[in-house]
């Protein structure tokens, strides 16, 4: 495997000026959106998705990686700054790097986060040209049952990894996988759920529940309470690390990457699941002299670089498998469809400049972030003090922009209504809607490849089990439940979530 | 009882669940068998599985402690789906600019600071800029203004 060989196509790919151009505004236009409270990747990469239908497949691509980098980091800032964050990958950045800010060390802290993520990103960008190859090929062995078992592992992850109750979890996967039962049966194209609407016989846009859900429902739901939020008008002062600070932050950043990196692979993990974890190994290992919660740059570093080295490995299943580990995944995935490439194992094969191309974007994408967020700091503050109710009705405008240009089609803004009214009532009863909306991607790949599965085996249940990695993959899952379950785990759970 | 989010959540999950059901029964999707599956096979198991879910939330609510439902954002609910509505009912023979200074004015109405100083403009600004970005830069096949002004 020569990997030096393929970085080298991709950089080919990725230098070009026009690639570059579209992964600088990309980085920028993700930042930008990101740092907006209450927006989070998804909401970022739904509302610019339109902006990339026009563009070629490789620059639409390069573009919405760089996108994601960018909110990525932007909701570091917000959960910085304003003890908000802007995604729940950047949860437990607000815990000390808040209390950094709050101490006159906000620079040194965004700093810190940029530094960190940018360590991350260069480890991980070699994590995916080493693995992504090997795994494509390993894809190509897949069966139906291995797939749907890889896809039960994926939903069960997302349930052990959601906040709140694990009942909830379930019933929001069921919830999701109903909604994707909506439109034409592949097999006996015999229509489901669409009340006769020819909108619906392809089913439910993502894009639709996407916004819906995270964009509108969030929205209302911040609208609940409309005292501002805490906001640091301090000046930003220092920006840069001391010396001290860099050496202070080296070994959680590597400790966070490689942890990152390994979880951001599992399916339902991601960056949110790294930086809690990359958190809790820090409070065990390191000793920093003023304690974790009291504004530890090691409680900034290990997250910072978990999370972004998470969410650049969670792009291997993606990439090799065709199936999306978390819901940025799944736009992405939506995402190649309209640019007409069918991700999968054959990618890699058919289509090896743009694959490694996106792969060498990233570390560029990275470098970016770097060069661009330094200088940017300030202006990022000041944009964050941009009241809430003049940032909403924009948020609401590009919403409704962003699904009416999909297709033209003004029942998908009613639809879109729809899933903001739902979204709001199930955040309401504490229901999160990430594996609903995992799910509802997964639900109709799951349900043709169960089908399938099920018809080779002649109706027989037992050959998930009999066939070694459907039942690898199953065992995985079933422990995963079980550790969720018991009880020394599930305290400790609670507790992660209470932050 | 006393664990109302709880409560609530699984009576809508058993409420879905039982729709779900109901329409796979009232439309006959066929259910065929293990091996060869219909397409009623699948939703009904997950229709059974949200009906038990919501049934054992519901239950459990009742042996368990949690917090109140807190307030609603009634007004805030209710314009943000009533503009978003109205911008998908007009934006296709009204065009852009209306559709958005519409689901602005509603959408911002909710809010407590608001004033027609900054919400007017605003509309008009976000206005602006999506013409700008979206049927002159990136060339949308989405009408403007209403036809009968001449776009």
């Amino acid at each position: 495997m020569d990997i030096f060989g393929n970085l080298l196509t991709g950089f080919g790919t990725a230098l070009s000026p026009a690639h570059l151009a579209y992964c600088f505004i990309g980085v920028l236009l993700g930042t930008l959106i990101g740092v907006l409270p209450g927006i989070g990747p998804v909401s970022a990469i739904a509302l610019l998705l339109p902006a990339t239908y026009a563009l070629p497949p490789t620059a639409s691509l390069i573009m919405l990686a760089g996108i994601y980098y960018g909110a990525q980091y932007g909701g570091s800032t917000t959960a910085i700054l304003i003890n908000l964050p802007g995604e729940s990958g950047s949860v437990v950045t607000t815990i000390d790097g808040h209390q950094m800010a709050r101490k006159g060390r906000a620079g040194v802290a965004l700093a810190t986060a940029a530094i960190s993520s940018f360590i991350a990103g260069t480890v991980a960008t070699f994590v995916i040209a080493l693995f992504a190859p090997p795994l494509s090929l390993l894809a190509l062995k897949f069966n139906s049952h291995e797939y749907f078992s890889l896809m039960v592992l994926g939903l069960m992850g997302s349930i052990v990894l959601a906040s709140g109750s694990l009942v909830k979890g379930t019933a929001m996967v069921l919830l999701g996988l109903l909604l994707g039962c909506v439109g034409t049966d592949v097999e006996t194209a015999r229509e489901r759920f669409t009340f006769g609407l020819p909108e619906l016989a392809d089913g439910f846009g993502f894009v639709i529940i996407a916004m819906g859900i995270f964009g509108l429902g969030e929205v209302i739901k911040n609208l609940e309470d409309q005292r501002a939020a805490e906001v640091i008008s301090k000046k930003i002062a220092g920006l840069m690390p001391t010396r001290q600070d860099l050496r202070r932050m080296i070994a959680p950043s590597l400790r966070g990457t490689a942890l990152g990196s390994l979880l951001g692979v599992l399916p339902g993990g991601g960056a949110v699941l790294a930086s809690f974890a990359a958190y809790t190994l820090e409070s065990r290992t390191a000793r920093p002299p003023e304690g974790f919660g009291n504004g530890a740059i090691e409680g900034v570093a290990a997250p910072e670089a978990a999370n972004n080295a998470g969410a650049q490995t969670s792009f291997i299943p993606m990439l090799t498998l065709g199936i999306p580990s978390n819901p940025v995944m799944a736009l992405m995935i939506g995402a190649m469809l309209i640019q007409g490439i069918q991700p999968g194992p054959l990618v890699i094969q058919q289509q090896p400049a743009m694959f490694w191309g996106i792969i060498a974007s990233m570390w560029i994408g990275n470098v970016m972030l770097l060069v661009l967020n330094l200088p940017l700091v300030g202006m990022w503050a000041r944009m964050i003090s941009a009241p809430y109710h003049m940032l909403f009705p924009s948020i609401l405008v590009f919403s409704a922009i962003g699904v009416y240009t999909i297709a033209g089609k003004q029942m998908d803004v009613f639809f879109l209504a729809g899933f903001g009214v739902l979204g709001y009532v199930l955040m309401k009863l504490e229901c999160e809607p990430a594996p609903l909306l995992l799910a509802f991607i997964l639900g109709p790949m799951m349900e043709e490849n169960f089908r399938r599965a099920m018809q080779l085996a002649h109706g027989d249940v037992t050959s998930f089990l009999t066939r070694p990695i459907s039942a690898g993959l199953l065992a995985v899952s079933l422990l995963a439940l079980v550790v969720a379950i018991s009880p020394s785990i599930r305290s400790r759970r609670q507790e992660a979530f209470k932050d | 009882m006393r664990n109302p989010k709880d409560f609530w959540a699984g009576l809508l999950f058993l409420a879905i669940g039982i729709c779900a059901a109901t329409i796979v029964y009232a439309s006959d999707y066929e259910l065929g068998s293990a091996s060869k599956m219909g397409p009623g096979y699948f939703p009904i198991w997950i229709a059974g599985g949200l009906m038990c879910l919501g049934g054992i939330l519901a239950l459990k609510s009742f042996a368990t402690d949690g917090p109140s439902l807190g307030t609603w954002a009634t007004k805030p609910l209710m314009l943000i789906t009533l503009g978003t509505l109205a911008f998908g009912a007009i934006v296709t023979w009204a065009g852009l600019v209306p559709a958005i200074v519409l689901l602005v004015m509603l959408a911002s109405f909710s809010s407590i600071h608001f004033r027609l100083t900054w919400s007017l403009p605003l509309a008009l600004g976000l206005a602006a800029i999506s013409v700008l970005v979206f049927v002159k830069g990136l060339g949308m096949a989405v009408p403007v203004m209403p036809h009968v002004l001449g776009y």
